[in-house]
């Protein structure tokens, strides 16, 4: 910005905003570090040293969270929801996505903006139809149901992501397949869907993130424990028998959060290429 | 005779190959590309968004066979309802408090970030996008832990460096912890605007600058006339997200507080919940949601018309 350009003369011109901003985004970054420093420590560090690094780090607390809350059936619940979720988005999403860029559909912008509206939607405002609907079908409480309803959400996004993808991929590509006698589906299946995979590999990993987070639909459409995700069954770490202590519950949402974790330091560049698209979601 | 069989199987034949002919073409675009999303689109978002309006003005249990058509009497209640207006007014407080933080923190800090007097930006600004990597349950359990009167950091800490005086009951407090509540929603999702604006200051041609300053233009006339007019997108798009964004509030409600205390955090996106689920009466309920939908599509629409057009071209 030019006019912080004037300071550029002033002696520690770049020290001292240097320092204000590193100041205020430990305001960002001590949180998390204290839940997994406090996650490492023994119940007797956790009152001896609540702010520091844990001197003699232990593994106590998450071996104990993860039995004590069944981490592993957590755990299949929120990997089948998001995977396969996102999986069934793709799949919606990617004809659709192929039909609204190449082809002259009349009211195609209208209909996009319609399938769009999703993103934007309260889920309040839906929540009480589906609710019955899946009653009626016999799909409520049931893990597939709730991946139905997460496919059915997740498909916007990843058509807003694919959409711009696709429109940019040239025509002259399917050119000569299509004089070589290429039908519309030859031309999805051996040119689009190849030149598509980095944009369904971005869409997928943040779709597989939303999903992960999600809670609302969780919470109302699931009610046995044994089908819950991670993001609702971890609560049970609420209860007085684990607040006694901050090390356990501190375990609990390192764990709940490590997948993600692991998401963003190994897909960080997909993630970011995505990521405008996808915060219109959350 | 077996002229005529050999006759009826070639039509027959003619017509499958048509047929498949057909969706291997347009066919498949218009069955895949087109009827199946928007089927589905119907089916789970567009029958129950209409069928939520039918829903607020009937009385239903959620549960019984009958559901009795009861006219405009809960958009009647809901003028005489305390705990909605409570919940109304905190879902404003909520949009307007989250927004400035969005607009005021997170242009500031893009700004200085973007001036080129800070080292690391990057790394600064990856710093303030973590919290968005978690949910917002994990958050909400992680300040519920800092924050709880027992054995929570930020009252040892305060104890620490001498300022017991301001120790209150974070999460227990009427007055005090919607506002700690809609910091800690801030708090978690000021990466995007953060990153948004970036991209935004990133687009800004430089030239437009160097013009302006060769027919004499001071640094604040160009920070005014230059820089916020060519930001003025993005900062559309960061109100509209926000505002939405709060209005749907409910996660760390749900997690912190349960809409406590009095009522001292109960918001629309949780009340709906807590009217429809708790005290099972889902066409007062619904009405809620009709509430919220209202107030929503007028942001949204105005938001995907854009999104769509950029999409799309």
């Amino acid at each position: 910005m030019p006019w912080i350009d004037r300071m550029r003369g002033l002696p520690l011109g770049r020290i001292v905003p240097t320092t204000l901003i590193a100041a205020f985004s430990l305001l960002w970054i001590f949180p998390p570090l204290l839940t997994l420093a406090t996650a490492f420590k023994s119940d007797a560090e956790v009152l001896a040293n609540p702010f520091g690094l844990p001197a003699v780090p232990t593994l106590d607390a998450f071996r104990y969270a993860w039995q004590a809350m069944d981490y592993a059936g957590l755990f299949f619940n929120s990997f089948l929801y998001s995977a396969a979720g996102s999986a069934f988005a793709v799949v919606l999403a990617l004809p659709a996505a192929y039909a609204f860029s190449w082809f002259r559909i009349p009211g195609r912008v209208l209909l996009f903006v319609m399938l769009l509206t999703t993103l934007m939607l309260p889920q309040q405002t839906v929540i009480l139809p589906l609710f019955s609907l899946l009653r009626t079908l016999g799909l409520l409480d049931t893990r597939f149901g709730l991946i139905l309803v997460h496919a059915a959400f997740g498909m916007p996004f990843l058509l807003l992501v694919m959409t711009g993808f696709v429109s940019g991929i040239p025509r002259e590509v399917a050119d000569a397949a299509r004089i070589d006698g290429c039908s519309d589906f030859g031309i999805f299946r051996y040119i689009i869907v190849p030149l598509t995979m980095p944009a369904i590999a971005v869409g997928f990993t943040i779709n597989f993130i939303n999903i992960w987070k999600e809670y609302f639909f969780a919470l109302i459409l699931l009610s046995s424990q044994d089908a819950m995700p991670i993001n609702v069954g971890i609560l049970g770490v609420t209860n007085d028998f684990f607040f006694t202590s901050l090390n356990l519950p501190s375990a609990a949402i390192v764990l709940a959060q490590l997948p993600l974790i692991l998401l963003y330091v190994f897909a960080n560049r997909w993630i970011r290429q995505g990521m405008f698209a996808g915060a219109i979601k959350s | 005779m077996t002229e005529a069989i050999g006759l009826r199987s070639q039509v027959r034949e003619t017509f499958l190959s048509k047929l498949a002919d057909f969706m291997a073409n347009r066919g498949f675009v218009l069955v895949f590309g087109i009827i199946l999303p928007v089927a589905v689109y119907v089916v789970f978002v567009g029958w129950p968004i209409l069928f939520n309006i039918y829903l607020s003005f009937t009385k239903w249990n959620g549960l019984a066979p009958d559901v009795v058509f009861v006219g405009i009497d809960n958009y009647i209640r809901l003028i005489n309802d305390p705990g909605f207006r409570q919940a109304f007014f905190n879902s404003l407080k909520w949009a307007l408090l989250a927004l400035s933080i969005h607009l005021g923190i997170g242009l500031t800090l893009s700004i200085l970030l973007h001036s080129g007097r800070v080292d690391f930006p990057a790394f600064f600004r990856s710093l303030i996008f973590l919290p968005f990597t978690m949910s917002l349950v994990t958050v909400g359990l992680m300040f519920s832990l800092i924050l709880s009167p027992g054995f929570g950091v930020l009252d040892a800490l305060l104890r620490g460096v001498g300022l017991e005086g301001l120790i209150r009951t974070w999460l227990g407090d009427y007055d005090i912890t919607i506002y700690v509540l809609i910091i800690i929603d801030a708090w978690a999702y000021l990466g995007i605007p953060l990153m948004m604006f970036h991209a935004g200051l990133s687009a800004i041609n430089t030239e437009l600058f160097d013009a302006a300053r060769v027919d004499g233009a001071s640094e604040w006339q160009l920070a005014w006339h230059v820089t916020l007019p060519s930001l003025k997108p993005v900062i559309l798009i960061v109100t509209m997200l926000s505002v939405i964004q709060s209005l749907k509030t409910f996660d760390l409600v749900s997690v912190m507080t349960g809409g406590g205390p009095a009522g001292g955090t109960s918001v629309l996106g949780h009340y709906m919940y807590v009217i429809s689920f708790r005290r099972n009466d889902f066409g007062y309920g619904a009405t809620i949601g009709v509430v919220m939908l209202l107030f929503s599509a007028g942001f949204a629409l105005t938001y995907l018309r854009g999104v769509a057009r950029n999409a799309l071209d």
